[in-house]
């Protein structure tokens, strides 16, 4: 169901699960700048549907 | 995975207890665990849940009187819990910390081994700065922790860890649960309990945290963002800001009193059973009585609501008045003449010179023949009579638009829509309030009748006080989730208008620069996710339906009625028979409620596909003898294995030689009581085996 979503957004799976990744490595304390800084990276080399 | 060791120290009764556990074997899962009441056998169940979730497990023990997700009293019961659990008779002897240590075993022989450690003053004050955990990982016992963390980071490290490589805490519930408090959580809001079991099994939570954190992050870029002075995006996420705010303000409120609610439901049922032992036969009124409560109080949730919906839709238009709807309705109805006519005219127009050219051609054919003047004469004498054909105007046509944006379908809708409101008036409401009224005033008399029946013993009335005290705080907290959930609903709503709409304008304006890019692609994967999580509960719905049904079946008395368990897209749950009637309408027995969660359980457990140990304490708890073997069959038809705590009018006689083929080992716990300390000591064997006596 994921894939099916991704591909009808124009994007990777593996982009996505980089994302889910990011979010599930950050935790306490310094989880927003390090989570924004990981957004950072995968969102500026993802293609998506714009 | 199976639970293979658990040694406990210095925890409540038991200064040391060692159990061993093999792994299971063909249609041998069981692990039988004895103990007559107040032995030790729930100190146990406490031990695993706290030795895997620490603090996190507290709201598992049924029986401790924690509720809510407030933290100050979760963090005042965890201290308090653990302050009774050290051993009575340990600090006497110099000892000021007790530990739980369990070892689980997975598929491939290798162990992980967990170990908590809570540390007390010598007065025996609990030490939170103190409480130590050890994770070791395989046969060679490596040590993994979450290195410098400290804190509540160390604590999210030890959280993700064990919900990584046992089991999520979201799942817990349905794997380590303690039988009698089965029938509570029946009474709990279902389609609740299936929604957060779905959504534990899938790892929504984390799906929405990142939906959650794309927004934040992408209203963070987007401020960066070097001319974007788009104050519309502002607005909109400031709007969206008010809106979130107030929905998890709700949220909050609403996490708050629904573990309240059922603390009470619980308190209540334990002062019916109570109340209903001093009278013989007024249980099963008592019980009769407080189902009817249950349907008057729905009927007039549901009355309350009715209204609402009404004030919110149609009181703002039935208050304009019947003369002003009258003149809108006439007023379109005259439009839609002029419509009709208008259009009439037009296609009549378009065939018009069609007509007056073949009546000239057919002059030509006259003879003698007529002069140009005379064919032109007749001509206009014809355009003349066809115009004169639409003049005047039908009666009750309008001479213009004054509602052009309506076609002629919304207009005859527009026209029922007020018809409809002709028709609601005063009376419609009045009958409604009428309704609710003497739904309230036969609430009001059965709970007098309560009162009554309750009185059968004048030294109950203490207890009856506060059964009617308990009953107002049920109806007032049932009110309060009903509004809580209809508010979050429509503000669920708005957010979701908010975001939509925020996507397309960030698209709009992703030329901008980086920064308002990497905003526009955040929204929309956010968007994104909200639509996989929107389908991703419904798409579990089946297959936990499935799941329900066939351990309903396993389980249930063959007179219970129930052919079939489905679940809809709003995760309600309904019982239906053959006639396809839903059973859960109707009154059900403690034990049918109890194997309809008892299915839940089962089916949230096998769709999850994790292969974790089940910890049932106080397996049979409720449940009437018609379904104790159905309960213990299916538990043995598990394919992991099932610890079962078990009293001594439990799994003993028919119902031990029922499961006996499938029991690993057992073991039964003894106990002493030396001056004021109680010890429990735990050896091989069970009740049976040493005459039925601990």
């Amino acid at each position: 169901m994921i894939k099916d979503a991704c591909k009808a957004n124009g994007m990777l799976f593996a982009e996505f699960e980089e994302l889910v990744q990011a979010e599930v490595e950050q935790t306490g304390k310094q989880r927003r700048a390090g989570l924004w800084d990981s957004f950072d990276d995968i969102l500026d080399r993802i293609q998506v549907d714009e | 995975m199976h639970l293979s060791h658990i040694t406990l120290r210095d925890w409540k009764a038991y200064t040391t207890a060692n159990f061993d556990f093999p792994a299971p074997a063909s249609g041998r899962n069981i692990i039988l665990i004895g103990a007559p009441n107040g032995y030790g056998k729930t100190s146990l169940f406490e031990a695993i849940v706290l030795g895997m979730f620490g603090r996190d497990g507290l709201p598992l023990i049924a029986r401790s009187p924690f509720s809510g997700t407030d933290k100050e009293r979760l963090a005042t019961s965890y201290k308090n819990f653990l302050e009774k659990a050290l051993h009575g008779g340990a600090t006497a002897a110099g000892r000021t910390s007790c530990s739980v240590k369990l070892i689980f075993t997975d598929d491939n022989d290798e162990p992980l081994e967990i170990q908590r450690i809570w540390h007390f003053s010598d007065s025996g004050a609990y030490r939170p700065q103190d409480e130590e955990i050890h994770i070791y990982e395989g046969s060679t016992r490596k040590a993994v922790g979450p290195g410098a963390l400290q804190g509540n980071d160390r604590a999210d490290w030890f959280r993700e860890y064990i919900a990584e490589n046992l089991l999520p805490f979201t799942l817990a519930h349905f794997f380590m649960f303690d039988g009698e408090q089965v029938s509570v959580l029946a009474e709990r809001e279902m389609s609740a309990q299936v929604r957060a079991g779905i959504e534990g099994l899938l790892g929504i939570p984390v799906l929405k945290q990142l939906a959650k954190d794309l927004r934040s992050y992408a209203e963070v870029r987007r401020k960066e963002a070097p001319n974007v002075s788009d104050k519309t995006i502002e607005k909109l996420e400031l709007e969206r800001h008010t809106l979130t705010f107030e929905y998890d303000k709700k949220s909050t409120r609403l996490a708050e009193i629904e573990p309240s609610r059922a603390a009470l439901k619980e308190e209540q049922e334990h002062l019916i059973r109570e109340l209903a032992s001093f009278g013989a036969g007024s249980q099963a009124l008592l019980q009769e009585q407080f189902e009817q409560i249950k349907n008057y109080e729905r009927a007039i949730e549901d009355g309350n609501a009715q209204l609402e919906d009404l004030m919110m839709k149609d009181l703002a238009l039935a208050l304009c008045g019947l003369p002003l709807r009258k003149s809108v309705k006439a007023r379109l109805l005259s439009e839609g003449v002029l419509e009709r006519w208008e259009n009439g005219k037009s296609q009549g127009d378009s065939n018009l010179e069609r007509f007056l050219a073949s009546v000239d051609t057919g002059m030509l054919e006259l003879d003698p023949a007529l002069t140009g003047g005379q064919r032109e004469g007749v001509l206009n004498s014809a355009r003349s009579a066809w115009e004169k054909l639409w003049y005047p105007p039908p009666d009750n046509c309008a001479e213009i638009y004054l509602h052009p944006y309506l076609n002629e379908l919304e207009r005859s809708k527009v026209i029922d829509r007020l018809e409809e409101l002709d028709e609601l008036g005063a009376p419609a409401i009045v009958e409604l309030l009428a309704n609710i009224a003497a739904n309230e005033e036969a609430l009001k008399r059965l709970q007098d009748e309560v009162t009554r029946t309750e009185a059968v013993a004048p030294h109950v009335d203490t207890k009856r006080e506060r059964l009617s005290h308990v009953g107002s705080e049920l109806q007032r907290f049932d009110q309060e989730i009903g509004a809580l959930r209809r508010e979050m609903a429509s503000l669920e709503s708005q957010i979701g208008q908010k975001n939509t709409d925020l996507t397309k304008l960030s698209g709009q304006l992703d030329q901008a620069a980086p920064s308002a890019r990497r905003a526009a692609r955040a929204n929309k994967v956010a968007m994104m996710v909200d639509q996989i999580v929107a389908k991703a509960v419904p798409s579990q719905i089946d297959a936990i339906a499935a799941a329900m049904t066939t351990a309903h079946r396993s389980m249930a008395h063959k007179k219970d009625l129930v052919e079939r368990i489905a679940i809809d897209e709003n995760c309600d749950v309904k019982l239906l028979n053959a006639a396809g009637v839903d059973l859960r309408g109707y009154d059900l027995s403690a034990g049918e409620k109890q194997i309809f969660t008892q299915a839940l359980i089962s089916a949230v457990s096998s769709v999850s596909g994790r292969g974790f140990p089940m910890v049932v304490d106080t397996p049979l708890g409720r449940l009437d003898i018609e379904h104790r073997k159905g309960v213990l069959n299916h538990l043995v038809q598990r394919e992991h294995q099932v610890i079962l705590l078990s009293t001594n009018t439990e799994v003993v006689g028919e119902y031990l030689r029922e499961i006996a083929p499938h029991v690993q080992k057992k073991y039964l716990v003894h106990f002493e009581r030396v001056g004021d300390i109680g010890q429990s000591t735990v050896r091989p064997g069970y009740f049976e085996e040493t005459g039925g006596q601990a």
